[in-house]
């Protein structure tokens, strides 16, 4: 009964100052926006790191003295590696088009060529964890005359593990930054509340009501205000999430089939709607709240 | 029920509203206080529910020491006491069923209890078919009625009105004070501070009499000073 009465009364509070309220959840929503916004990009930038990691792909580009009755010693050679999962072949004409499917707009200039540009290859897919092995065959196939080239560099794997790892601390340096902002932002806001409300809680404390009952409403508001924010921020999120996934979809086509974006997830999104919490509660708290005897 | 010993009150920068005030109410009494405007007739019911210390003396009010009450206690006090206050001290913000309930909200009284309750004591006063309006939509007199129920929603033992009849007609003053004659006749100790004269004599009850701060006389020790 009482929980009730403090929800209530406590959404009465927010409602009767709708002003200082829509400032607060503004200020609250902004530091968690900041806080999500980095958040969503490392959290995207770490999907795709693990998907590569995943599939780790080593492209060994063959020059065009290449002949396909090459193709058995070459795939003799893979078989015997332990570390190499997969193969695929893909012929000069396979490469021209799959070329011409991905890019559709960029074939007329090709065409003008008299010859395939595009050099027939192999795609190798690696397991995980052989990476002295990996090194070694990278060293002695790009030895052999009809190999041009090989693709193959880990080195980018971590620095995007480096760049999400400060994104994350990014994301949580300003979401504390903002955060302390919006506590001192609600506390004055509870505050203001209190001192409108000053001969109604007095009137209250005469009437035999404990301290924690008087205040319970203001508490509520502080976690009303956390709460609005935590969702506000999470719509505009959304919002703009979702905006650049549209014009990544429409004008970028090959980018969206490669990026594979998403959403933050319900762990991060329940994480900025309990800092939401956590701010408008503890703003709430910081609130030196007095009876008069 | 109540005992007065050597009471003092004091306001800055030198106002004595008390002077040496000593008395003593038994459990079941019904007295009226009276006197002229800052007589002291307020402030004397202040001390008793602890909105105001005293500047010296002591206190007991239900057995409780009220000087020496902690704060955390002060609310259990103030349940066992109805206080009618003079500028009613309704919450405008609330429905008259919400300022009547609130208190049985806290002390966990169920919602058809409560509702029942406030419903009953509404229309002793007459007011049972304003239950939902707020207490700007209420006269002055409806709005000590609020209060009047208010008071006794918690049935009390000791009932502290102040000027209780002070903005209403004769005719429902006294159906008021005939309703604190019932509770008193069921054990309540009530005191009332008044300037109606005509009904306190009316009534036949004791009577304190305070003039600048002091008891000028009380009709059960005699004393005319």
């Amino acid at each position: 009964m009482i929980l009730g009465y403090f929800l209530k009364e406590g959404l009465k509070i927010v409602l009767f100052h709708k002003k200082i309220s829509i400032l607060a959840i503004g200020v609250i929503a902004l530091a968690l926006f900041f806080m999500g916004f980095f958040f969503l990009i490392a959290y995207n930038l770490e999907g795709i790191g693990k998907a590569w990691e995943k599939e780790q792909k080593l492209i060994i580009f063959l020059s065009k003295e290449f002949d396909e009755s090459l193709k058995n010693s070459f795939e003799k050679e893979f078989s015997t590696k332990n570390f190499i999962k997969s193969w695929k072949y893909q012929s000069k004409e396979e490469a021209f088009e799959s070329f011409k499917k991905d890019f559709p707009s960029l074939v007329q200039g090709l065409e003008i060529l008299d010859e395939n540009p595009f050099p027939p290859s192999y795609e190798l897919i690696l397991e995980l964890g052989f990476e002295e092995e990996v090194k070694k065959f990278i060293e002695e196939i790009q030895k052999n005359k009809y190999v041009n080239e090989v693709q193959y560099d880990l080195s980018w794997l971590k620095k995007l593990n480096t760049l999400v790892f400060f994104l994350k601390y990014l994301g949580i340096a300003l979401g504390i930054l903002l955060g302390i902002g919006a506590i001192i932002i609600v506390t004055n806001v509870v505050r203001i509340a209190t001192l409108i409300h000053k001969d109604e809680m007095e009137i209250l404390w005469l009437m035999g009501t404990p301290p924690s009952y008087i205040r319970g409403p203001f508490i509520f508001q502080g976690l009303y205000l956390g709460l609005g924010g935590g969702f506000l921020s999470i719509f505009l999120l959304y919002v703009i999430y979702n905006f650049f996934v549209y014009q990544i979809k429409n004008n970028f086509q090959l980018l969206w089939n490669f990026l594979a974006l998403s959403f933050l997830p319900l762990n991060l999104i329940l994480i900025l709607l309990f800092c939401g919490l956590f701010c408008g509660l503890l703003g709430s708290l910081l609130f030196k709240f007095e009876t008069k005897d | 029920m109540i005992q007065i010993y050597h009471i003092f009150k004091n306001y800055p920068p030198n106002i004595k509203a008390l002077v040496d005030v000593s008395l003593f109410i038994d459990k079941g009494e019904m007295v009226f206080i009276t006197g002229p405007s800052g007589a002291g007739k307020t402030t004397l019911l202040k001390l008793l529910y602890r909105a105001e210390l005293p500047t010296s003396g002591q206190l007991l009010v239900a057995g409780r020491n009220v000087l020496a009450l902690p704060s955390s206690k002060v609310p259990y006090l103030r349940r066992q006491i109805g206080v009618i206050y003079q500028d009613f001290k309704l919450i405008q913000r609330m429905t008259i069923f919400e300022n009547i309930s609130f208190i049985l909200t806290v002390l966990g009284v169920p919602k058809s209890e409560q509702k029942q309750r406030v419903y009953q004591l509404l229309k002793l006063v007459g007011l049972h078919h304003r239950m939902n309006a707020y207490p700007n939509q209420l006269s002055g007199g409806e709005q000590q009625r609020v209060a009047i129920a208010r008071a006794l929603i918690n049935m009390p033992p000791i009932i502290l009105a102040d000027e209780p009849t002070g903005n209403i007609d004769p005719e429902m003053a006294w159906d008021i004070m005939k309703l604190f004659t019932t509770l008193n006749q069921k054990g309540a100790t009530i005191l009332i501070a008044t300037h109606n004269l005509q009904m306190v004599e009316l009534m036949k009850k004791r009577v304190i009499h305070l003039e600048k701060g002091k008891i000028v006389y009380d009709t059960k020790e005699k004393i005319a000073k």
